[in-house]
């Protein structure tokens, strides 16, 4: 018999999808329980190496958010409230970053440290080694950060900017009546009003920092995620590499709690006022020239730049002819980020299906804990997973090993993005289905039936638009990748990160500029969807 | 003298075929309060946003306090007008507490002073003790009261209210309608009111002044608004309205009374000078009065509407078919 709202009990169903999110969430238990392991080296790393992955990953994390701030609050503000040359443009394409994977962003700006080198040069003659040494350190920070504020400022960008289109504009301009100017008006009506999701945009960016690889890597600044790697494959030593994950997990859990609880402090938004969109002031001349460096300027650094360097290698790269082994690459990428977007795909809405109506405590826990994977950095689930299948391969004790095969690389996605499908799905169920699924019930269909004729083909489009952003993010990824991939299997990221590693940047460029290719496929419609779900055209 | 002045304004926004307001002219005098009415789109709020200098006219001049804030070269930004605004809910911030409200538009004066002002507006709207609330934590009607209360904060020339009692229940709409009044007229503030509701405009308004299709189509004092409309579209602004029957005109009332109101009506059983003789032809109840529709002996009862009678709910009974006559009561 099917289950109604108002009468949820622990069915078939639910039973089968709650124990997938176990499995969902057993990388992350299992790194959690490996912060209890103890091993020789443990005292070493500790000593040594771990006070400089914690205060590396903490500088990071506030420059490249005070930075991305920086970037993306006066965008946002002036496209949603102004009106000036190229605003329309600057609305949609300021997204763009996104499409950039830090490290392929990393591998365009790789050449500056290069072209700096007489300014080093002229500074040690000048002010002796020392001084060498911190504008060396201070070049690779200061780049490192740019890098990555540049291609995640769009995060708070987003937020900001669909809080700042649906502010309340009698709330505006009543400041304004009160005599206060725009600017007055921008830090203490708007920013405080948008606080919440300003926040929510920082905390995407901060993760985003401490899940970082590739870029670290590159430009030499090794943080926590850095050092599992480091750990794990220069020292061997799986212990530490364990315990450092679930440092980071621990670290992820606490800012998730943080940017929880702050989101609780939500009440005193007036819902009850009447929302009508901002209408946009025109700026003069001085102004309009204003606003273009504020929208330009992040733009280029985050997306003209390294797209205009990228495509420039990549021109060099092609003009003899394809190299022989891209396309077999191209391939084996895009059929592996299809069949994990299917996988994953199947299980968001497996999840989200089950999850209808159901007030259950401990299923909503489960259920939360299984998409917790999003937060946490690619090396650390795919230490879980390691953990998990080693284990695995030892209770099965029997020549075939399921680590190391395209299997744990898939699981590892599933751990990580399972978020990213189950989101737009679950919003999708909500807003499309409302009680269909009770009402064919009461028409006689038990539940498998209801899901096959009613909820499925109304799906069809929340459930493309959590594949196609699924892809994106299989295609981009590259610390669990290259933990987990089998010997020799390589993808577009793994590819385009080995070979700016072994300073073959200029071959690098190709797959990398495939990867931004079909990002920006993505991004566009999927931004054009965002605008459209509020904010004034 | 005169406070707000408006000479041939008029606005049209991007891409619209006719203007939303068209060659307004209009004066407020200072402590006057005058009552904007009119249909949905008639163009209310457009001019309430223009004098408020959150829209610009297309053509036409503004003056407040006789200096030129728009039109003819001249542009007064809102906040530099000294013009307060009260939004239909308030509108106020919801991160700030009520004294941070008030407080908002206070500027250039000591601690002192500003905590003195603070209190005597708090005081004046009788909300001292919600002083440290937050918005979401007052009923509709305490959050009208402190919008206004930081309407006035400044000191503005005038003050102006977009529908502040829309969306309040009838009891509390009324309570706070005397209240905001009141208030108004104990600081003495020049005041336009925009509302779509008549009987508010009339209990509130020194005058009022009737917008339809961005036109200004009467204004006055409100009592000869009320009782000498220029024409149906005013009329029925303020509830039902008879046209004057074609065997009255001129007998009974003369030029100048095209409409009449049904409660300036009275039903006869008897013949008498001046009267018109009518038949009933059906009643409605109306609560605390009967509604009495009758239609002159001899009229093409398929053409004609019938006109309405308002009368005493405990006064004759008067049943369907019979014969009266009807009569004008003298307006005191």
């Amino acid at each position: 018999m099917g289950i109604g709202r108002a009468e949820w009990r622990w069915d078939r169903w639910l039973i089968g999808a709650g124990l997938l999110c176990l499995v969902v969430v057993a990388p992350l238990v299992a790194v959690l329980f490996g912060l209890g392991q103890t091993g020789p080296e443990w005292g070493h790393v500790a000593s040594t190496l771990l006070g400089d992955y914690l205060k590396n990953t903490a500088i990071l994390a506030i420059v490249v958010s005070l930075l991305a701030l920086l970037m993306a609050l006066p965008a946002a503000w002036l496209v949603v409230t102004h009106e000036f040359p190229g605003r329309r443009v600057f609305e949609w394409a300021l997204v763009l970053p996104l499409a950039f994977p830090t490290y392929v962003a990393a591998l365009a700006y790789l050449q500056i440290p290069e072209m700096l080198i007489p300014t080093l040069v002229w500074v040690r003659e000048q002010f002796g080694v020392d001084a060498f040494m911190l504008a060396q350190t201070l070049l690779r920070y200061g780049l490192l950060s740019v890098v990555l504020a540049s291609v995640l400022f769009p995060y708070i960008y987003l937020s900001a900017r669909t809080s700042f289109a649906h502010h309340n504009r009698a709330l505006i301009e009543a400041s304004q009546m009160l005599g206060q100017s725009g600017r007055a008006t921008f830090f203490r009506i708007a920013l405080p009003l948008s606080r919440p999701a300003i926040i929510a945009g920082l905390s995407l960016v901060v993760m985003e920092v401490l899940n970082d690889y590739g870029a670290v890597n590159l430009l030499g600044v090794p943080t926590l995620a850095d050092g599992v790697f480091r750990t794990w494959f220069g020292l061997e030593d799986r212990v530490s590499a364990i315990r450092l994950a679930g440092l980071v997990t621990l670290i992820v859990l606490v800012l998730i709690g943080l940017e929880y609880a702050q989101r609780g402090k939500r009440s005193f938004a007036d819902a009850r006022t009447e929302e009508r969109p901002i209408e946009r002031c025109r700026l003069g001349r001085i102004g309009g020239i204003f606003a273009v460096i504020c929208c330009g300027l992040p733009l280029t650094a985050g997306f003209l730049y390294p797209a205009w360097k990228l495509g420039q290698w990549s021109l060099l790269n092609l003009r003899d002819s394809v190299p022989s082994h891209f396309l077999p690459m191209l391939g084996r990428s895009l059929a592996l980020a299809a069949s994990a977007s299917l996988m994953i795909v199947s299980v968001g809405f497996l999840l989200a299906f089950t999850a209808r109506g159901c007030q259950s405590r401990s299923w909503k826990g489960l259920l939360r804990a299984a998409t917790l994977g999003y937060a946490m950095p690619g090396a650390v689930v795919a230490v879980g997973v390691m953990m998990v299948f080693g284990n695995f391969d030892q209770w099965l004790d029997s020549n075939v090993l399921l680590s190391g095969t395209l299997l744990a690389v898939l699981f590892g996605y599933l751990t990580r993005f399972l978020a990213v499908a189950y989101q737009p799905i679950s919003a999708g169920m909500d807003r499309l289905c409302g009680r269909l699924d009770e009402a064919s019930q009461l028409l006689g269909d038990r539940r498998g039936r209801t899901f096959g004729r009613v909820i499925l083909p109304l799906m069809r489009r929340p459930m493309l638009a959590a594949g196609m952003l699924v892809f994106v993010d299989v295609l981009k990824e590259l610390p669990l990748t290259m933990i987990l991939r089998p010997a020799n299997f390589e993808t577009l990221a793994t590819k385009a990160f080995g070979l700016a590693k072994e300073g073959r940047i200029h071959e690098g460029a190709l797959p990398s500029l495939a990867i931004v290719m079909v990002g920006i496929v993505v991004l566009i419609p999927l931004n054009r969807s965002l605008r459209g779900g509020g904010e004034q055209a | 003298m005169t406070c707000l002045e408006l000479k041939g304004v008029s606005k049209r926004y991007d891409g619209a075929v006719q203007d939303a307001l068209h060659a307004l002219d209009l004066e407020i005098e200072e402590g006057e309060i005058l009552g904007v009415v009119g249909a949905s789109g008639s163009g209310k709020t457009t001019l309430l946003r223009l004098v408020a200098g959150l829209e610009s006219p297309t053509t036409g001049e503004l003056r407040i306090g006789g200096l030129k804030v728009a039109g003819g070269g001249a542009w007064v930004p809102p906040e530099k007008r000294g013009v307060g605004l009260v939004f239909q809910e308030g509108a106020l911030f919801p991160h700030m507490t009520v004294e941070a409200n008030v407080a908002y538009g206070l500027r250039g004066l000591s601690k002192e002073e500003r905590m003195a002002r603070l209190h005597y507006l708090l005081a004046m709207v009788n909300l001292r003790a919600a002083a440290l609330r937050y918005p979401h934590e007052l009923s509709g009607g305490e959050r009208q009261r402190i919008a206004l209360a930081r309407a006035l904060a400044p000191n503005p020339k005038m003050v102006l209210l977009d529908e502040p009692f829309s969306n309040l229940d009838p009891n509390l709409r009324t309570y706070l309608r005397d209240q905001l009044l009141a208030i108004i007229r104990k600081v003495n503030a020049t005041a336009l009111v925009v509302t779509h509701d008549t009987q508010d405009a009339l209990v509130i308004s020194d005058r009022l002044a009737i917008l339809r299709d961005g036109q200004l189509v009467q204004h006055g004092p409100s009592r000869d608004v009320y009782h000498t409309p220029n024409d149906a579209y005013c009329a029925r602004l303020f509830g039902p309205a008879n046209a004057l029957p074609e065997a009255w005109s001129g007998v009974a009332v003369g030029k100048g009374r095209p409409w009449i109101r049904p409660r300036e009506l009275e039903l006869l059983e008897n013949e008498a000078p001046g009267t018109l003789e009518v038949q009933v032809h059906a009643t409605q109840f109306l609560g605390d009065q009967l509604g009495v529709l009758v239609y002159p002996i001899g009229v093409d009862r398929a053409h004609e509407e019938p006109l309405l009678v308002h009368e005493d709910l405990y006064g004759h009974l008067h049943e369907v078919g019979a014969t009266r006559w009807i009569r004008l009561r003298s307006i005191v």
